[in-house]
């Protein structure tokens, strides 16, 4: 199976006064081609730096980092703080093009395909962001980070803010790219049945730690860490 | 007699042309001791009912019409003063979001005790005694040390403990809770609404509970309200509510709800969808 | 939901703002009199309809001489708020957008300049350069600097956190990018309501310095010096100080008023 990112025993810690907090402890895992991999925890687990120290934004003190793709892109949890407010839609769209030096017209066009995909109609991609609702946010982030064509996406919690029958739509709409694009996804959340219903495989994050990591129907089954198993225990079925 | 009856309210904002209706015709009862779930998606005025009931609108939102009984008495008629009275000792009140809701210069004891310095002519030793207990009724360990304790020394479970605690020091019959759990963590979530029920069953405090997690809706309610748009679309028991809905909004709500059964994948080893 | 609150300061100073930019544009290109020309048989005439708003003590029409004196002022206000506020701008942009040790030091260093009081900076420029409008115009720029550059800084450090900002940094748009297309459009309503307060202060601070007699040099005209030189006669005629004082007051007021609205506007 091929293999988009390699984490190999990764450490990462934060300065604290005088001395180091170590907030990843040893992390090891890979994402391969083709799959959603879970990423679960709670708050202070982890999560987050984790991302963080994939994309770059954050140092690591040991281990390696490997991609097998060209750089990851990022969907996150707020849709309102993650489209600048003072462009339209479309211009946030264009501007990973402007990047790639694609002519106005084909810029037009591949934002409106892209737009096309993700169900945001040509009107809707003239609109300031504070002029759609949070799915329909949620859909232009999933827009922005998949238009210059990466294949390997980290989601931070992308569904965690919108309501659940918006949630599902979301949850499907990514689940449908995925499979139509062959994407690869890292998909960060709290919530379990989220992360059941989406994932191929689910690591357990715990104070810096992957607590275990296995297919998902196994974990939810047979989950070996007590910790997993506390987690699923409150959780409704 | 019912401990809580809303009759047709109806709640306007008048910031916006035309004045918008954002609870159209709510009305429910509520019996003593028994938890009551409002739950609905953003938008669907669940907040705001609940609100409403304790008087806590904002200048622009006003009661346009409707009764709110509580213990005989109208409280949508009642003034600020009256109000006053009646909020935080005979109907407590917690929020999403402890940290906010907890003032961070004082330490959190004396936010407990807050509510009978103000509504009751306990002395202060009295007043401090009371504290204390209810800091171990809510499961703080070491109520002593935490007494004296700021807010942000303690994590985001041990705040909602202290709000709970400083709502119920009163021993109100009511306590309205508008998405206490929302903000924490799963594991923290379910020990806060072990800690509700166990509370409920103990004082036999009736419960206005709002969420928008049916899961939690459904662990912690007697019987549930389901709201959309400013109206009740179904009410009925939890039983009722989650296995036999008959309203399409409700079937809806209920199979949007991410569950383990059924997976939006097709993989190895997991049943097809 | 929409808010429909209006937002009656910012309606007020525009309209305030507008009437005096008339009154200057009309004053670009038509002067009732020479302001300068001196009339012996119309020393302190009273406001009437050969001179509008009187004479001062030489006889010059004053109406001419605020019109003109509202130029000069407006000039050295606005060339204050553009070359103060635009360096002040750049060093915040940079400052907050970058942080490290260059925001450390240039950060001091404005604290250093913020501690002394506007007015007192702006004589010891003054008593080096020597006075006059240029002069004026470059002392009161470089006071300005420090308050530009604190907002802005705040700003950009508020904004380099946004999710927006990582986002644009994944799909490789370049920090000077970033910086100017990104973020500063998001900063706009404070900077053009501190530009508002700064062009505000600039008003007063060059009609106090031409009323000291540094700022603005005869013969040009200045509200300030009109101000000073009416001081005498402020019993007997009254109109040489009323009308350069309303034009300064509606000037500070319509700007001030702008700012307040534009704070308002921008949600802060």
């Amino acid at each position: 199976m091929k293999k988009v990112l390699e984490v190999k025993q990764v450490s990462v810690s934060y300065k604290e006064g005088k001395s180091r907090k170590a907030v990843l402890k040893d992390i090891s895992f890979e994402v391969r081609e083709n799959e959603i991999l879970g990423l679960v925890g709670e708050s202070g687990c982890g999560k987050s730096t984790l991302s963080k120290a994939i994309l770059g934004f954050v140092k690591t003190d040991e281990g390696e980092i490997v991609h097998h793709t060209q750089r990851p892109q990022m969907i996150f949890q707020d849709p309102f703080s993650s489209l600048n407010p003072s462009k339209r839609v479309e211009w946030i769209l264009e501007e990973p093009l402007r990047m790639q030096k694609i002519p106005k017209e084909q810029r037009k066009q591949k934002v409106f395909a892209m737009g096309e995909k993700v169900g945001l109609t040509k009107e809707q991609l003239r609109r300031y962001p504070r002029e759609l609702s949070g799915g329909q946010r949620q859909r232009v982030s999933i827009a922005a980070a998949l238009i210059q064509g990466a294949k390997f996406i980290i989601a931070d919690e992308p569904v965690s803010a919108l309501d659940v029958t918006i949630q599902k739509q979301i949850m499907e709409l990514m689940v449908h790219l995925q499979e139509e694009m062959g994407l690869s996804i890292l998909f960060i959340s709290h919530d379990l049945n989220v992360i059941y219903q989406m994932c191929d495989r689910v690591m357990v994050m715990k104070d810096g730690k992957i607590e275990e990591q296995q297919d998902t129907e196994d974990l939810f089954a047979n989950p070996k860490s007590s910790y997993t198993k506390l987690l699923l225990e409150g959780l409704p079925q | 007699m019912s401990l809580l009856e809303i009759r047709h309210l109806q709640l306007t904002f008048y910031d916006t042309q035309p004045p918008l209706e954002v609870v159209k015709d709510v009305s429910f009862a509520m019996k003593e001791g028994e938890i009551l779930g409002i739950v609905g998606e953003s938008g669907s005025g669940k907040t705001q009912t609940a609100l409403s009931v304790l008087g806590l609108l904002k200048k622009h939102e006003e009661i346009s019409a409707g009764e709110i009984i509580f213990e005989g008495k109208n409280l949508a008629e009642l003034s600020q003063k009256g109000l006053e009275a009646v909020r935080g000792k005979d109907i407590g009140m917690i929020f999403q979001e402890p940290m906010t809701s907890l003032n961070p210069v004082l330490p959190v004891g004396q936010q407990v005790e807050e509510g009978l310095r103000l509504h009751t002519s306990y002395t202060k030793e009295e007043c401090k005694k009371r504290a204390l207990d209810m800091l171990r009724e809510v499961e703080l360990a070491e109520a002593e040390n935490i007494y004296n304790r700021y807010p942000h020394q303690l994590s985001g479970g041990m705040r909602q403990r202290i709000m709970i605690a400083a709502a119920l020091v009163t021993k109100p019959k009511l306590l309205i809770a508008d998405e206490p759990t929302t903000a924490l963590d799963v594991t923290i979530q379910s020990q806060i609404l072990k800690l509700l029920k166990k509370i409920n069953e103990k004082h036999h405090t009736g419960i206005l509970f709002i969420s928008h997690d049916l899961g939690v809706i459904r662990r912690l309610c007697d019987r549930v309200i389901v709201m959309n748009q400013g109206e009740i679309v179904e009410m009925g028991t939890v039983e009722e509510i989650f296995q036999k809905p008959q309203q399409e909004y409700t079937k809806k709500l209920l199979a949007a709800v991410p569950t383990r059964g059924k997976s939006l994948r097709r993989r190895k080893g997991g049943e097809e969808q | 939901m929409k808010k429909k609150q209006k937002n009656y300061n910012l309606i007020l100073g525009i309209s305030i703002v507008l009437f005096m930019l008339l009154f200057l544009l009309v004053g670009l290109f038509y002067i009732p009199y020479d302001p300068d020309a001196m009339n012996g048989a119309a020393k302190f005439a009273a406001p009437g309809a050969e001179h509008l708003f009187g004479c001062d003590h030489f006889g010059r029409d004053i109406l001419s001489r605020v019109m003109k004196g509202t130029g000069t002022t407006f000039f050295v206000a606005v060339s204050t708020v553009v070359l103060g506020g635009g360096i002040g701008t750049l060093v915040g942009a940079f400052t907050g957008y970058f942080g490290g040790w260059v925001d450390e030091v240039l950060m001091r260093f404005n604290d250093v300049v913020f501690s002394f009081p506007h007015i007192l900076l702006a004589l010891v420029f003054i008593g080096v350069l020597g006075p006059g409008k240029y002069n004026v115009i470059l002392a009161l720029s470089v006071v300005f600097i420090p308050s530009f550059a604190r907002i802005t800084r705040g700003e950009f450090l508020a904004q380099k956190e946004m999710d927006y900002v990582k986002s644009a940094r994944l799909m490789g748009v370049s920090h000077l990018r970033i910086m100017l297309v990104h973020i500063f459009p998001n900063t706009l309503p404070s900077v053009l309501s501190i530009a508002a307060i700064g062009f505000n202060n600039a008003v007063l601070a060059e009609a106090g310095m031409s009323y000291l007699g540094i700022g603005v040099q005869p013969p040009d005209a200045s509200l300030g010096r009109m101000l000073s030189e009416s001081q005498t006669y402020l019993m007997s005629a009254p109109w040489c100080a009323i009308f350069p004082g309303l034009c300064i007051l509606l000037l500070a007021l319509g700007f001030s008023l702008l700012s307040d609205g534009l704070l308002k506007k921008g949600g802060k």
